[in-house]
């Protein structure tokens, strides 16, 4: 039993926090808003050069194999950074699962793992974000994997209320190639767009608490800044608390993924609750830390505070966590108890 | 520059448990079930359930399973906190009586290891241990509440002894403990977390006098105690004098952080809450709502301590991260008990013996009230999140 990351993954992590500071700025992302597509080839070959998309691929398609809970840090990092390419999004949903796709597949798409982006479309994240800037598109459903050429997709794009999405629904195939998939793989990728989302969530989440917490230094009303106030202070410290109790959950979903965990599931259900209530509380209490402020365009808050509204439903609703969770008690009543967290099945 | 080395060697991190632990944890199991009473203990808050409670003590003490994680020859195992986590599941698991110790073992125990001599730790240590010294706490002061730097009890030092006067109340325990350990100001020129000392107490010393405080279950969990020129030798002080705001500090840190409230306790609590559910049709949405946040929050929390064991076991410290433990969970204890009360509905006020499964939750409704208040209100832990974790100004 060992609850730690090694020490050896902090230089990565630092890496990326640096490669935000310097490299993604809200600037930026305001300046990318103005652009047709936000989507900047520019910043995701920087981050390709930086080795992100090797990092959970493994070594046979020259990654460097880390399974997800390695890595999960410093896709965090890059979701701090509200990072619009989609790259974590190929990272986890594609290039962490391509060894376990069928074999024809992993031929298919081997060329385009680590410098390009192959987007994912299922039933429970059935928008498209960056469509037009992919190399290939992955139609999953229980039973197969569907591979199409971006060419041959016909889409509609669809306006998002976080400027950085670009959205687009699949309206037809036009020529694919159908690989069978067993339920098994299927249920591994669901589990990793729900902790992929609960990845995201702790990084925007804490983001937007850092963005208030500057802020209300600051500020001041009645000659002193309102962070001395308790109410302000309270307010904060709540959201400290959910993003620090949804930590664990998320990075202990991430690691039952690669270790073929037989309750993966549940623990992406408990990961992805439990940081959705995270964002919910972050967004919600730094607006109202922000005063006015807060509702305005030019402060930086809002920037990460859509991507936390737009993303929260992905893989799966609040309510549909519920229903699943509820499921497995119901179940598993005589199981339930102090001995239950780490049992093996 | 490429971010990535192929030949860096990661420690993994592997979440599950290893052969030893495994066994260990059958260990456990099994001493427990020949040892745990089979009739429920008396209410360690009345003296003949504290005594009851002693003799727990001292039956756990013959198995050496007082404290785990304490070395060897203080009555421990020399065994790590993950190990202490797996004993802890069983013994929650097993239904084992409340620790009427636990002011001692879980909060005095870290503190005299850290900052103990070797005289203090041999005599206090094992007779702690042994059950033979029940400890209470004494921090509060009528006018020391959340404010504890407005201590104004005080320990002169005279020669070889301290003359100890002044008052400490809501000390937990204290109604029938034998001693107890607490912050005096001990040099009367300086103010505030300054000229504090760290002191333990007997309380049958003379001039010691203790008032029990029947709690809001009736029974006297806690109680003031009055210090009428109490003397008490130099050699009960911890650490050095006037460093006994930054002791206490760490046996709060211990308190909130860690010790005091281990996982098992409300994963228990939680299973019972969605086993009681289960009994009942037709619960509304919002209870099921509620339902499965706390078995969530129940899981999340033990998931966060073992990642905070195994922090403190690759070195880290723990600061004031332990404040958000706290709030979270008393938070999550007293809204458990809270929904199991409304799906008993007019069942929920009954305090009957026989029918314990229903008469507990109300009971431990009323305990779990006092959790956002002890250990440090959870205004005071928002204010220590918000300003040692957030940088807020004071």
């Amino acid at each position: 039993m060992n609850f730690t990351f090694d020490s050896e993954l902090d230089s990565f992590v630092a890496t990326v926090s640096d490669f935000i500071t310097k490299d993604y700025s809200p600037q930026h992302i305001r300046n990318a808003w103005q652009q047709e597509s936000p989507f900047s080839q520019e910043k995701w070959q920087s981050m390709v050069g930086l080795g992100i998309t090797q990092m959970t691929l493994d070594e046979r398609f020259n990654g460097m194999g880390l399974s997800l809970d390695e890595a999960a840090l410093v896709y965090e990092e890059l979701a701090y950074g509200g990072v619009i390419e989609p790259i974590i999004e190929h990272s986890i949903l594609v290039n962490n699962l391509a060894h376990y796709f069928p074999y024809d597949l992993q031929q298919l798409i081997s060329s385009k793992l680590i410098d390009s982006f192959i987007a994912v479309v299922h039933p429970l994240s059935p928008l498209v974000n960056h469509l037009t800037q992919a190399a290939g598109l992955l139609s999953i459903n229980e039973s197969s994997i569907i591979y199409t050429d971006v060419a041959s997709v016909s889409h509609t794009i669809l306006p998002s209320n976080d400027p950085s999405r670009k959205l687009s629904r699949i309206d037809n195939l036009e020529s694919f190639q159908t690989f069978q998939i067993d339920k098994n793989l299927e249920q591994k990728i669901v589990s990793s767009g729900k902790v992929m989302t609960a990845i995201m969530m702790l990084g925007l989440s804490r983001r937007c608490l850092d963005i208030t917490s500057e802020y209300v230094k600051t500020r001041e009303q009645f000659g002193k800044p309102i962070g001395s106030f308790q109410a302000v202070k309270h307010m904060l410290a709540d959201v400290a608390v959910k993003i620090e109790f949804a930590k664990a959950a998320v990075y202990r979903a991430a690691y039952s993924i690669n270790a073929d965990n037989a309750n993966h599931a549940l623990h992406a259900n408990i990961a992805k609750y439990l940081a959705a209530q995270a964002g919910e509380i972050a967004t919600k209490n730094s607006i109202q830390a922000h005063g006015a402020m807060g509702y305005t365009w030019e402060v930086d808050l809002h920037i990460f505070m859509r991507r936390i509204w737009a993303i929260t439903s992905q893989w799966s609703s609040a309510g549909a966590l519920e229903l699943e969770i509820d499921r497995f008690l119901q179940s598993n009543l005589e199981d339930l108890g102090s001995t239950f967290t780490f049992r093996e099945k | 520059m490429l971010l990535l080395r192929k030949e860096t060697q990661i420690l993994k991190m592997k979440l599950n448990y290893t052969n030893d632990q495994n066994s260990f944890r059958q260990e456990v199991r099994s001493w427990l079930e020949r040892n745990v009473p089979k009739k429920p203990l008396l209410s360690l808050d009345t003296k003949e359930g504290f005594e009851q409670h002693r003799h727990w003590e001292k039956t756990l003490n013959k198995g050496n399973w007082s404290m785990v994680t304490w070395p060897k020859e203080y009555g421990g195992r020399g065994l790590d906190l993950i190990e202490w986590l797996i004993f802890e599941e069983e013994y929650y698991r097993a239904k084992a009586p409340i620790r009427v110790n636990q002011n001692g073992v879980f909060l005095l125990g870290p503190t005299l290891m850290e900052y103990g001599n070797e005289a203090q730790k041999q005599r206090f240590l094992s007779a702690m241990a042994r059950g033979e010294h029940i400890w209470a706490q004494g921090w509060s002061e009528p006018n020391a509440g959340s404010d504890m730097a407005a201590i104004r009890s005080t320990a002169i030092k005279q020669g070889d002894k301290f003359i100890i006067n002044g008052q400490k109340t809501w000390s937990s325990r204290a109604s029938f403990a034998d001693w107890t350990f607490g912050l005096f100001r001990s040099d009367l020129e300086t103010s505030r977390h300054h000229g504090l000392s760290f002191i333990l107490v007997p309380l049958d010393a003379s001039g010691v006098s203790v008032r029990p405080i029947p709690q809001l279950d009736g029974e006297p969990g806690f109680a003031e105690i009055f210090f009428d020129n109490v003397e008490v030798p130099t050699d009960n002080l911890i650490g050095n004098e006037g460093q006994g705001w930054n002791i206490a500090m760490a046996t709060a840190g211990f308190e909130r952080g860690l010790m005091l409230r281990s996982p098992a306790r409300f994963q228990e609590t939680a299973a019972n809450l969605i086993k009681l559910a289960s009994n009942y049709d037709n619960l509304a949405p919002s209870i099921n709502a509620a339902l499965i946040d706390c078995w969530v929050r129940a899981e999340a929390y033990a998931l966060n301590i073992y990642q905070t064991a195994s922090k403190i076991q690759a070195g880290k410290k723990i600061g004031p991260e332990s404040s958000l433990g706290k709030i979270f969970w008393s938070n999550l204890d007293l809204e458990m008990h809270a929904v199991a009360l409304k799906i008993l509905g007019t069942q929920s006020e009954l305090k009957n013996e026989e029918a314990k499964n229903i008469s507990s939750w109300i009971k431990g409704f009323m305990f779990s009230l006092a959790g956002p208040i002890y250990a440090g209100t959870n205004e005071i832990q928002k204010n220590i999140v918000a300003e040692r974790l957030l940088g807020l100004p004071r």
